[in-house]
């Protein structure tokens, strides 16, 4: 079983701020669930099972990233303060600015899908796995993967073109991705939600 | 109605786009996870990041998981405690003519308490009943659920600096410091965000979050480690009312 050597990690630095960008839709957010996520994996050892670090990477990530988003949904809100109103100074990748508006673009887009279309998407088309890998580190199934990497491009790129919002999909699952059968909704691990 | 076509030229347009996007990570973020990683390997050349110290956890499972040798433990030891020596040097320097910087200022409240928790003030609700020349903290139990933890004062290359530490009950601890005398400079590192007309600038110095501002012309800084930049700004921007 091999262990997971920490300095190897930072060559997957940007492909998981890419990752994170795309699952929080925000830059900033992107950089801070990183920064947890590679806190995370060195909090001690870690052995891969036989995956590829990036596909073990992409878990914690995911783990790390609706964890986050639950805690902050238990945190008491401040109902006058929200931080949409921050004006950000120096957006990132100022030397290249038409790369950093494409990727909030894109991104943005991605970060609107639902959970399981959005998480398959960033696994596959942004950090670069098979289906396969994929699968095995959102604990769900090859053929459910392919088919929420289908449907969520069909999302991006309907809202990339502006077109009206989208419709329930043609076996029934809702607009808002919510599984509709049981067969959707568990993996061998059961539910990403 | 959808074609084949369509779907086909969704499926590879959007997934050639996607992929395209091939915007880097900030340089902070790249130092942050260099710096982890070098002191989770094991890699004692360089002096542990001070403020990973907060993530005792992460220190506590290296040295026995990773079974490093005694002689390399020794050797990591004493460059550690020389590269704390020298960042004291470096930060008590008893009022030499540098100026601190914000950074420098913000390890302070990564340290511990030196005192007691200071209560709310009685007369002034939202507010501490301890202040930097005029300056209160505030308090935060109330509405955020941040009780005070401590305080600790320091000395800073002729500044003087007061902490006041929070801390929640998911245990994250913070550190609020107001810089007394003239502001430090603006930090050119890091990004700044503009909200309700006052700056704020965010850094991600070794794996911890500091968001620094001014009040009446004096410098404020929150530091934490394993707390979110959105956090710090929230707490930050709140005025008592």
């Amino acid at each position: 079983m091999a262990r997971l050597d920490p300095q190897s990690l930072p060559q997957h630095v940007d492909r998981l701020y890419r990752a994170a960008w795309a699952l929080c839709g925000s830059p900033h957010d992107a950089e801070d669930l990183v920064q947890e996520t590679f806190a995370r994996v060195l909090a001690r050892p870690r052995f891969l099972h036989g995956q590829d670090e990036l596909a073990y990477l992409m878990r914690v990530l995911r783990n790390t990233f609706l964890t986050q988003r639950r805690t902050a949904g238990r945190r008491p809100q401040n109902a006058q303060i929200t931080l949409d109103d921050v004006e950000f100074a120096d957006p990132r990748t100022g030397e290249r600015p038409e790369q950093a508006l494409q990727a909030q673009e894109v991104f943005g887009a991605i970060s609107t899908l639902p959970d399981n279309y959005r998480l398959a998407l960033v696994a596959v088309d942004v950090v670069g796995l098979s289906y396969r890998e994929a699968a095995r580190a959102l604990g769900t199934r090859e053929a459910t993967i392919a088919t929420r990497v289908f449907r969520g491009r069909e999302r991006v790129a309907r809202e990339m073109s502006g077109e009206p919002a989208a419709q329930p999909d043609r076996d029934g699952t809702p607009a808002d991705g919510t599984p509709s059968s049981p067969r959707e909704a568990s993996g061998p691990q059961g539910s990403l939600a | 109605m959808k074609n084949e076509s369509t779907d086909t030229e969704h499926q590879h347009g959007t997934a050639a786009l996607v992929r395209s996007i091939d915007v880097s990570a900030p340089a902070s973020l790249h130092d942050s996870v260099r710096e982890m990683t070098e002191a989770a390997g094991g890699q004692r050349s360089r002096a542990r990041p001070s403020a990973l110290r907060p993530r005792p956890s992460a220190f506590r499972t290296r040295s026995s998981a990773f079974r490093t040798r005694p002689s390399a433990l020794l050797v990591g030891a004493l460059a550690s405690a020389a590269g704390f020596i020298a960042a004291l040097i470096l930060l008590l320097g008893s009022g030499g003519p540098t100026a601190p910087t914000v950074l420098q200022a913000s390890t302070l409240g990564l340290r511990p308490a030196t005192t007691s928790a200071p209560e709310e003030n009685p007369h002034a609700p939202g507010q501490l009943a301890i202040s930097t020349e005029g300056i209160a903290y505030p308090y935060w139990n109330r509405r955020f659920g941040w009780q005070t933890a401590g305080v600790r004062s320091d000395k800073l290359a002729g500044h003087m600096v007061t902490t006041v530490f929070y801390a929640n009950a998911s245990g994250q601890r913070i550190g609020y410091s107001i810089v007394d005398g003239h502001p430090l400079a603006t930090p050119t590192e890091g990004r700044a965000a503009i909200w309700h007309g006052t700056r704020f600038d965010v850094l991600h110095p070794s794996g911890s979050t500091v968001v620094t501002w001014r009040r009446d012309g004096h410098t404020c800084i929150l530091v934490g480690s394993k707390v979110s930049a959105k956090t710090l700004l929230t707490l930050a921007n709140w005025q008592a009312t």
